[in-house]
């Protein structure tokens, strides 16, 4: 199986992972103090896998997609894309930020439209595609209203719409679902599920809620406090297609769980008492 | 006890029904209060001009406070034998030439200055030592260079709104979310891309504010040149009068100033109205 696996792997591969971290530091520097945000980080995400990344809060983890995306320089160490060093705005990224970086002046059909209109697609089949995606995220009807008028919620989705809409090759996702109420939170989990399971993009995805970690990923690495290390870098072996609904009561989700608990917990007990 | 009981079951039954009753009722009361609001508006006007028309030459002399009917035969007048006209339109020409060649000047400007940081860096103590001048204090010395013609009024007016539109207009530029700018680079936005749907639409609103102050500064700019020194306009009518101890015709002057800038002010709240719809 395994043997199997590496084999497809070498065929569609380089030998580079699609995004790698190699040693990679970041160093704030403030007006007063300067501090470590993430420290000799050094972690490979292979073409293709859903990677969750877990850690106590202010732990440096945008701080990773802002610099697969390019938009941050390390301060040490390399971040690769294919091998090689990313340099400037990754392009074949698509990035929904924690912040809705919505366009206040454009409708919410023209904003989800805007990464296909800057790719040149043709009006009427950006049409079609947009409308698409807005059913899919459940914001049918919402089109003409602008950002303003909608909730956190509601934005954080059309968020998620503009970026899947185009079906970029690496979706980095920091805590998509976080401000959205759990039945949503678990309706636009399995949505994206499907949707990743049909066009198997590489994602890296940030969240503070363990459960939806292992429900999703396929890979789950769990940071530390800052300086930012990992503290378990875990697969998630349950069997895939995952059904969201009920993915929690398989008996492996528990002791997964458990595992990525014991782990994460100190990290922030000690924040709590530092 | 009852008499009270009684409607609120009745509420309870037809919910729909007397929801739309209340709402009905409420409009209705609105209207009534608009209505009171108005007529209370014109009694005011009427009792002080009342209180003026009244006064003049019985309390105090007319040769101060002149009288309302004096000013409006005054206005008579000025319609008649096209004084009037000519003076606005001298006053209103100034005003859109300099609004219009200040605001772009100032929109070119303040956005070069907002995305070019080196330049910014360099000339922004100078845009604050200038704009820290009252502009108006400036108009003797345009006059003395550019002459009590259209072309002085027009460098004032075309100054004063320039600092307005280009301090909105350079604070918007730089006001660009920069996450935001990355995102859509993400997507692939180029450069033109960048300034074409995420800067300029983004320091619209910005934009959209200095000319909205601009506007009322452009009557401002144009009328104090011309009381400064001009061979017309609305300032220049004001000013001799004043000079000939005409305080009719100070009066029509300043009548006529207000409805100017009324309109004016109407035009552009309406205008905005129909711009920034996604607000």
């Amino acid at each position: 199986m395994n043997v199997m696996a590496a084999g497809a792997d070498s065929e569609q591969r380089t030998d580079h992972p699609l995004i790698e971290f190699d040693h990679v530091g970041m160093i704030y520097q403030g007006a007063r103090q300067s501090f470590v945000a993430v420290d000799d980080l050094a972690v490979a995400v292979p073409r293709g896998q859903f990677c969750c990344v877990v850690g106590p809060s202010g732990c440096g983890k945008s701080t990773l997609l802002n610099m697969v995306a390019g938009l941050l320089e390390p301060s040490r160490g390399t971040v690769r894309y294919e091998g090689e060093p990313v340099q400037g705005p990754n392009t074949r990224v698509g990035y929904v930020t924690q912040k809705d970086n919505l366009l206040p002046w454009r409708s919410v059909r023209r904003n989800v439209g805007l990464p296909l209109e800057l790719r040149g697609m043709g009006k009427r089949e950006r049409a079609e595609r947009v409308d698409q995606m807005l059913d899919l995220v459940g914001l049918a009807g919402f089109g003409d209203a602008y950002p303003r008028e909608l909730s956190g919620g509601m934005r954080k989705r059309v968020t998620l719409a503009r970026t899947l809409v185009y079906e970029p090759e690496v979706i980095l996702a920091d805590e998509p679902f976080g401000a959205l109420d759990s039945q949503l939170r678990t309706v636009l989990q399995d949505q994206l599920v499907r949707i990743w399971e049909r066009t198997r993009a590489t994602v890296v995805f940030i969240t503070h809620d363990l459960g939806e970690a292992v429900a999703l990923g396929d890979r789950v690495v769990v940071m530390s406090s800052r300086p930012s290390r990992v503290v378990l870098d875990r697969t998630i072996d349950i069997p895939r297609p995952r059904d969201i609904f009920s993915v929690r009561f398989d008996p492996r989700f528990a002791a997964l769980h458990e595992e990525l608990w014991a782990a994460l917990s100190p990290e922030i007990e000690g924040r709590r008492r530092a | 006890m009852s008499a009270i009981a009684g409607p609120m079951e009745a509420d309870a039954a037809v919910p729909a029904e007397a929801l739309e009753a209340d709402g009905r009722e409420r409009r209705l009361l609105s209207r009534r209060y608009r209505l009171v609001v108005i007529t209370t508006r014109v009694l005011l006007v009427a009792a002080v001009l009342g209180f003026w028309q009244a006064g003049s030459g019985t309390i105090i002399n007319p040769f101060w406070v002149s009288s309302p009917s004096r000013i409006v035969a005054r206005l008579a007048t000025w319609i008649g034998d096209g004084t009037l006209w000519a003076n606005t339109v001298a006053t209103l020409t100034a005003m859109a030439l300099g609004f219009t060649l200040g605001s772009l000047a100032g929109v070119i400007v303040g956005f070069t200055l907002g995305r070019v940081r080196f330049l910014a860096d360099v000339l922004t103590p100078f845009v604050i030592a200038v704009n820290s001048l009252p502009k108006l204090a400036l108009a003797p010395l345009f006059i003395l260079w550019f002459g009590i013609g259209l072309q002085g009024k027009v460098v004032m007016t075309s100054l004063v709104c320039f600092f307005l539109v280009f301090y909105n207009t350079f604070a918007g530029a730089r006001d660009t979310d920069d996450e935001l700018l990355g995102v859509v680079s993400l997507m692939g936005a180029g450069r033109r891309d960048r300034l074409i749907k995420v800067i300029i639409p983004s320091s619209a609103t910005w934009i959209f504010t200095g000319l909205r102050l601009a506007v009322p500064y452009s009557l401002v700019g144009a009328v104090v040149s011309e009381i400064t020194a001009s061979s017309e306009g609305l300032g220049h009518l004001l000013k001799t009068s004043a000079n000939t101890f005409d305080t009719a015709g100070s009066f029509a002057a300043i009548v006529v100033l207000v409805v100017v800038a009324l309109v004016i002010n109407i035009a552009v709240s309406k205008a905005e109205g129909l711009i920034s719809r996604w607000k």
